[in-house]
Order: structure tokens, then C-alpha cells, then sequence
């Protein structure tokens, strides 16, 4: 009976961690970082833009230019090419959050959950799109 | 705009009517109805005069499709006399583009001649003749009103102004204008023009049957933005062509734009399903650093527009026929690209690149220059044939260092998921010391070797089925499912399983300063999975190679050993008798390590157990003996690394036998 | 009576062994949500000590 209860306290313990494992999902893989680090470094340029309502975060996690009217026209090129390179840089990182935890078929559920949360974070002035279309945050 | 003259001589006719239906006097009323002329209708045109005042009311006019109601010229000073029919500083209702403008009209009946100036409460003034020819000329005249005319214009918010002459005479027409801070945008901003500043010149001539045309036109200030590609003057237009029923033929356009030096084209466009049905185009000494990052990347890879620097010379030439392209080609001459800073760099590369839509056609590409991480390729020549929508290229060795790459057979294909290549990867032997010292690795000996009979190439993947083998510390290693994923992209990873076998430890301790180790050692390395030439994950195992033959240990090698599991074990042997040894025997080396998320589970030659058990790396044997043992079983894998590097960095002073 | 305890510890470890495998098969909502918040503040840079706090919890 006793051998019986340690098996159980270990299996438990070994549970336990598994429960914590879970509590994290994995993010630190090289390629996370090196997505994070472009997009952090795109964000430079993107900022401003965002602020202008030149760019505005959509609902499926990704960008989309809001108002081209925003940016000197010279630039609008520019803007096109930053935006398909964020939401380049955004696919790939749902994509490797999904594999770096073993569940390619994760990536449109983490696709929906950073929607949501850029939404939730964005400050306001921003603007985003819901299911009536774009709005000011 | 042709029609303005041709609507002008219409009203030129109005007025004639009105005259003779009037007399020179005092208050008059006159119902004239219905005036036809040509494509304009005026229905139910009063006339009224009362003192100097008068005033001209048409009901309908409808001229070139449109439809004007209610129109009403009002003249303060309206005087018939001496066979003239003058108006001055009149205003006309009911057609809102000129609501605000100012009409002075002078009309010789005799002579069927007169002129109507109209000045635009913006400025602007357009000053119109008619008599034998038609006349217009024109002064700051606002686009925008101009674009009320037209209601399709509108969305287009024209701004600018026109300045300039028109000439319509016995079929020849002729306009000369100037745009000054021209522009207009769409809603989205998406396409929009600013500032633009430019010369327009255009003649035409109605034969007997459509127009013959000729227009130039000299672009020289502001930009232009048709998403997603931006354009900025100086550009020149010259074109000449006939414009006959649904068809415009184009006889000869030629442009110069920056980057554009020669621009030619001519064909016949059907306006009504608004395509190209046949013609010719050629680009000849296009610069690509200017073409390629403004025109094709935002096109085919937005997303990577950044990464990519373009250089050289391009001529492109393109055949339509029966509404579809029929064939292409293109040349460069000594065009160079490079990737992502210079991680991949190719040029000069020049040759020729055709294209038939039904027919294969034979090319040829020279690349003087290949050069991919820190390994420069010698120059070479690919023979491709273009088969519609197949690029296969024939054999080509393409040499690097003492050796060279062979690839056979690769054929380009488009799919519906985008391109894909296949084809197969030799290597005739590359010698170790010359890749080693290229990659600034520690000099190793042997030999590259590649056979990989199924090569897969597309944008998200590269693969490689065969074998890649390096002949190399008297041993071999070997890796089998070598697979790139997201080779284009902004970390590349590397997937393989690789398989050592026979490493002779004396050369391999040796080449890493490691200390001296006698001894084979076997290798598996499964599921290795690379990301910046660093390691995610894999499983490996380490064993000494079955057989007989010496195995000897040296003590600086144990103390390297002993250093990985942290500072303090080393000095601990010092401290102890086992100083007085130079070497020691051993019978047995074994050491996995499974590397998942940046930690390394241990096992050692007795496999898998409890995290806190201790586990045998090497068992000793022969005399003297040693053990090594390892404590911790979960080890993180940069410590480890780090610990590796300082063990072999701090590898100053020789083993002294 | 320490019979029947026994009996009830096993079968709360098994509800808690349940309730792993489950967690497992499903998409770890919650998980994903923090994970996302931590990249976000990194990208946008939200918060300046945002870099330190994550490797700490990582561990």
C-alpha cells in the first residue's frame, strides 16, 4: 500500500509539472526572436503611422493601410512594402509559435488570440477594424 | 477633350439663328423652340431684350451626350446693332461649372464670326473664337471646373490648373497647354498625383475616316503614385497613332523616364474591352537599380522590397498577338542582386532569357560572381530552355574552392502554390582544409562529398534527398534528409539527420585543442533541427566505435571533460594523486543528449534515469583506470556551449608528457 | 479509514492526470493570450523592463 502512495505522489509531482508546462506556451526559439527583433525594429517606422490612421490593425492579426491620404505621396510605396513585410514578419511568427510548441495546426488560434490582443493593446487613436469595419480606437 | 471646338461652333450657330430671328430694338420676345445642329440640340430657346438688359433662355440642350436644363444667360448690357450681337459681363444659370464665371460675348452676324470670353471667378479665363477656324485659348483655367463636365472626373478631385491654346480648323485640331500644380486622388489615396507640372501638345487630324493623332507630352515636376508603384518626372511621352471606331493604333510611343532611357512601343488597343490586341514593346538599357525597386519588387514580393539590392542593365522586349503575349525576352548586361545585406550575392550576371508562348526557346546565363554566407562560387554558365512555364536548366558545375557543385537537370516550374524547382545535386570532393579555412572553422582535414539525386526547390522549402558526405577524421559523417525550410525568408532552418561513423578522437581532439583522446568514436545526430547555424533540437549519441584498438585518455582531456560540468572538478583532480598520471586507460565512452527547448537531457552509457542519478560518461579500463561520472542530467544547452568554448579557449599550455 | 483516504487521493490524481490530458488536446487559450501579450509589449515596446520580465517567467 505504501509503495502504492509514493508511485502516486511521484505520478502526482510529475503531473503537477506537466500542469505547469502547460501554463507557458513556448515562445524563446531563435526564430521567435529573430521576428520579434524585425518587427520591433519595424515599429520604429511603423508608429507613426499607426498614429496617423496611415495604418490600422485588422481583425485577422494582421495590418492593412487604413488611409494612404495620411502619407506624403513619395512614401506610399513605402507604406505598401511595410506593411506586406509586417504582415509577412506576423504569418511566420503564428506560424512558429504554433511548431516551437509541436501544434503546427495551432497557428490560426494563436492567429485569432494576437488579433484580439493587438487590438486590446493598441493605445487609443489607433485605429481597428471589427465586424462593422474600421473604427478609432 | 476634342469636342470642346466642335460644341463651340454649335452655340456659334445658336447665336446666328437668334440674330436673324431678331431686329435691333426695344423690348422683344422671341420663341425660336428647337435648334439642330450636328450632334447639339437646343429645345425651346427664348430670346428676351428689354433696354440694354436681355436674356437667353434654352429649355434642353444636349450636346455630346449631355444634357444641360434650363440655361439662362443673363446680360447686364446686351446690345444688337451694326450687325453685332454683343453681351457683356454676363452670367449664365443653370450649369453650376460656370456659375461664378463672367461672359462677354461678341458675335458678327455678316461675318459668322464672334468670340465669348469667359472669366472664371477662380482666375482663370478662357477666351473662344470662332469664325473660319475655331479658336480657344485659355489662362489659369481651374481643372477642376473643366472636370464638372465630365461626372466620372469628379471622384478623381482634379485639382490644377490648364493654360494653353486649342485650334480646330477644316478638321485639324490643335492643342498646346501647360498643367501647373496639377493632381487629382481617389478616395483611398491609392492613386494620386501631386503637384505635377507638365507640357501637353497635341495635334489630330480627321481624314475621312477617324483621327490621326499625334500627342507629346514633358512631365517635370511632382509625383505620381498608381499603388503600388511610385513615379517621379522627368518623364517624356511621343506618340502617334489613328484612333478609327473601337480601335486605337498606336504607331510609335516612345518614353523616357529615370531608370527608362528608351522606352518603345506600338499596337492596336481595342477601347471598348480596354486590352492590347497586338504589338510590340522594347526597353532597352533599363538601369535595374532604378526599375527593379520601383517597378517589379512592389509587384512580385512586397514584403521583401527592402532586403533586395539590384544593379546592372536590363533591354526587355514584349509580342503580343491576338490579345494575348506571345513572346518575351530579356537581356541583362552585367546585373548584380544581393539578398539581405550580402548573405547571398549574385553578379555580374548577364545573358539572355527568351520566352514563345508555343514554342521552347534556348537561353543563357553567365555568372561571373556567386557568393552565399562566406563561400565564394568561380564564375560559370547555365544553358536553360524556356518551355512556357518551365525553366529547365542543363547541367552546370559550378566550381567552389578545390571542387564544384554539379547541378543536373533542375527544372523551374510554376504551380499553383507558386514555383517549384527539382532536379538533382552532385559534389565533386571539396578538401575540408579549404572549406574549413573559408568558414573560419578550426583546419580539419578530409573531404566534401555530395549525392543528392532528388533536389526540391520552392520558396517556403529546399530539400534534398540523398546523402551529403564528408570524409573526415579517418572516419565519415554523413547526413541524409537535408531540408531548408523558409530559405527565402529571415531565418532560414536547417533540418537533418546526420550519422558519424569511425571519427578517429586523436585527430578530432587534436583539431579542437581538446586535450588528446585515443579512439574511434560513432555519431548519431536524429532530427537535427538548426536556425541560424545554431542548434534547436536533435538527439544525439555519442559511442566509442566496437573493435579493438588503443584507448587512451589524456588528463588535460579529462580536466576539459570534468570543466563541462562546471568550474572546481578540474582543480579537485589536480588536488588529488591522479596529478602524477599523463593519460589513463578507458574502456568505454557514451554521452546522449536530447535538446529541447535550449536544455540538454543527458543520458550516459547505462541510458535513461532519475533526473538526480549519476550516469557513467567513460568507464575506465586498463590501468591506471577513470571513471568519469555526470551529476546533472538536464543541462542548458548555451551553458554548455559557453563551458565547451572557455574548456577549449583555456587550452593555452601543451600537454607535457 | 486510511484505506478509504488512499482510495480518494487516487482518484483526485487521476482527476488531475484527466485534467493534463485534456489541457493537452485542446488549444491553451490562456497561454496563447499571455504569450502574446509578452511579444506584443516586446515589439511595441510597451514596457521598458519588458525583455527582463520574460526571462524570468520563462524559467
Amino acid at each position: 500500500m505504501k509503495a502504492a502512495w509514493k508511485f502516486l505522489m511521484a505520478m502526482g509531482l510529475f503531473a503537477a509539472t506537466l500542469v505547469f508546462a502547460q501554463g507557458n506556451l513556448e515562445v524563446n526559439t531563435p526564430a521567435i526572436a529573430a521576428l520579434k527583433a524585425s518587427m520591433a525594429d519595424r515599429h520604429a517606422q511603423l508608429a507613426p503611422l499607426y498614429a496617423s490612421g496611415a495604418v490600422g490593425l485588422k481583425s485577422d492579426g494582421s495590418l492593412a493601410v487604413h488611409d494612404a491620404n495620411a502619407v506624403p505621396l513619395a512614401q506610399r510605396s513605402k507604406l505598401n512594402t511595410l506593411v506586406a513585410a509586417e504582415n509577412s514578419d506576423r504569418a511566420a511568427l503564428y506560424r512558429e509559435i504554433a511548431a516551437a510548441n509541436g501544434h503546427p495546426e495551432w497557428a490560426d488560434d494563436i492567429r485569432r488570440t494576437f488579433a484580439q490582443r493587438w487590438i486590446d493593446k493598441a493605445p487609443s487613436g489607433w485605429w481597428v477594424q471589427d465586424q462593422r469595419g474600421w473604427a478609432r480606437k | 477633350m476634342p469636342w470642346r471646338p466642335v460644341w463651340l461652333r454649335r452655340v456659334g450657330l445658336c447665336l446666328a439663328l437668334l440674330l436673324w430671328g431678331s431686329g435691333a430694338g426695344a423690348a422683344l420676345q422671341l420663341d425660336i423652340g428647337r435648334i439642330v445642329s450636328g450632334g447639339a440640340t437646343a429645345r425651346g430657346v427664348t430670346l428676351t431684350i428689354d433696354q440694354a438688359r436681355g436674356q437667353i433662355r434654352i429649355a434642353h440642350l444636349d450636346v455630346v451626350g449631355q444634357r444641360f436644363n434650363n440655361l439662362h444667360l443673363e446680360c447686364p448690357r446686351l446690345s444688337l446693332a451694326d450687325g453685332r450681337i454683343r453681351c457683356r459681363d454676363g452670367r449664365l444659370r443653370g450649369l453650376p461649372a460656370l456659375a461664378d464665371a463672367r461672359l462677354d460675348l461678341d458675335y458678327a452676324t455678316a461675318s459668322q464670326t464672334g468670340e465669348l470670353d469667359i472669366r472664371f471667378a477662380a482666375g482663370g479665363r478662357l477666351v473662344l473664337r470662332s469664325g473660319k477656324a475655331l479658336g480657344a485659348q485659355f489662362t489659369r483655367l481651374p481643372v477642376a471646373d473643366l472636370a464638372r463636365f465630365w461626372a466620372p472626373a469628379g471622384a478623381w478631385q482634379p485639382t490644377g490648373t490648364l493654360s494653353g491654346q486649342a485650334r480646330l480648323d477644316a478638321g485639324n485640331l490643335e492643342i498646346k497647354a501647360t498643367l501647373d500644380a496639377g493632381g487629382f486622388a481617389d478616395a483611398s489615396g491609392n492613386h494620386a498625383a501631386e503637384a505635377v507640372v507638365a507640357e501637353l501638345r497635341l495635334t489630330a487630324d480627321t481624314r475621312k475616316t477617324g483621327w490621326r493623332w499625334r500627342a507629346e507630352a514633358r512631365w517635370e515636376a511632382g509625383g505620381l503614385f498608381w499603388d503600388p508603384v511610385f513615379v517621379s518626372p522627368v518623364v517624356t511621352i511621343r506618340a502617334e497613332g489613328q484612333h478609327e471606331g473601337p480601335h486605337l493604333d498606336v504607331e510609335e510611343l516612345r518614353i523616357e523616364a529615370p531608370g527608362v532611357p528608351d522606352f518603345r512601343a506600338h499596337g492596336r488597343v481595342d477601347l471598348d474591352a480596354w486590352r492590347l490586341v497586338e504589338g510590340d514593346l522594347s526597353l532597352q538599357g533599363a538601369d535595374l537599380a532604378v526599375v527593379v525597386p520601383q517597378f517589379v519588387l512592389p509587384w512580385v514580393a512586397p514584403a521583401q522590397t527592402e532586403r533586395w539590392r539590384v544593379a546592372g542593365g536590363a533591354d526587355l522586349s514584349l509580342a503580343w498577338r491576338d490579345g494575348a503575349l506571345q513572346a518575351a525576352e530579356l537581356i541583362l548586361d552585367q546585373a548584380g542582386f544581393a539578398y539581405l545585406g550580402q548573405r547571398f550575392r549574385v553578379g555580374p550576371l548577364s545573358g539572355r532569357v527568351p520566352w514563345r508562348r508555343d514554342a521552347p526557346e534556348a537561353g543563357l546565363l553567365r555568372v561571373d560572381g556567386l557568393h552565399w554566407q562566406q563561400l565564394d562560387f568561380s564564375p560559370f554558365v547555365l544553358n536553360l530552355t524556356v518551355d512556357r512555364d518551365r525553366v529547365l536548366f542543363d547541367q552546370a558545375r559550378l566550381p567552389v574552392l578545390d571542387g564544384a557543385l554539379i547541378v543536373d537537370g533542375l527544372a523551374l516550374a510554376r504551380t499553383d502554390a507558386g514555383w517549384r524547382g527539382e532536379g538533382a545535386l552532385f559534389m565533386e570532393p571539396v578538401s575540408m582544409r579549404a572549406l574549413t579555412a573559408a568558414l573560419d572553422l578550426p583546419e580539419m582535414a578530409g573531404t566534401l562529398s555530395a549525392a543528392m539525386p532528388g533536389l526540391v526547390v520552392t520558396p517556403q522549402r529546399v530539400g534534398l534527398e540523398g546523402a551529403l558526405v564528408i570524409a573526415l577524421f579517418d572516419g565519415y559523417v554523413q547526413a541524409t534528409g537535408v531540408e531548408v525550410i523558409d530559405p527565402f525568408g529571415l531565418l532560414p532552418r536547417l533540418q537533418a539527420n546526420v550519422t558519424a561513423e569511425h571519427l578517429d578522437l586523436a585527430q578530432l581532439t587534436e583539431t579542437f585543442s581538446f586535450g588528446a583522446i585515443s579512439g574511434f568514436l560513432d555519431v548519431e545526430l536524429a532530427h537535427l533541427q538548426m536556425a541560424a547555424w545554431r542548434p534547436v533540437r536533435f538527439e544525439a549519441t555519442v559511442r566509442s566505435t566496437p573493435g579493438d584498438y588503443p584507448r587512451r585518455i589524456s588528463q588535460r582531456a579529462v580536466e576539459h571533460i570534468t570543466a563541462l560540468g562546471g568550474a572546481g572538478a578540474a582543480a579537485a583532480i589536480q588536488r588529488s594523486f591522479l596529478r602524477f598520471f599523463n593519460d589513463f586507460g578507458y574502456r568505454e565512452i557514451g554521452l546522449s543528449c536530447r535538446l529541447v527547448r535550449g536544455v540538454c537531457q543527458m543520458e550516459g552509457l547505462d541510458g535513461p534515469g532519475p533526473d538526480d542519478a549519476p550516469f557513467a560518461i567513460v568507464r575506465g579500463g586498463g590501468i591506471p583506470a577513470l571513471n568519469v561520472i555526470g551529476y546533472n542530467r538536464r543541462v542548458d544547452w548555451e551553458e554548455f556551449i559557453a563551458r565547451v568554448k572557455r574548456a577549449v579557449a583555456g587550452d593555452t599550455a601543451p600537454v607535457i608528457k | 479509514m486510511k484505506r478509504v483516504s488512499t482510495a480518494t487521493a487516487m482518484v483526485a490524481l487521476s482527476l488531475v492526470m484527466a485534467g493534463c490530458v485534456t489541457i493537452n488536446i485542446y488549444f491553451p487559450a490562456a497561454a496563447a493570450e499571455k504569450a502574446a501579450d509578452r511579444i506584443i509589449d516586446e515589439v511595441w515596446q510597451l514596457k521598458p523592463g519588458a525583455e527582463a520580465k520574460e526571462g524570468e517567467s520563462a524559467k
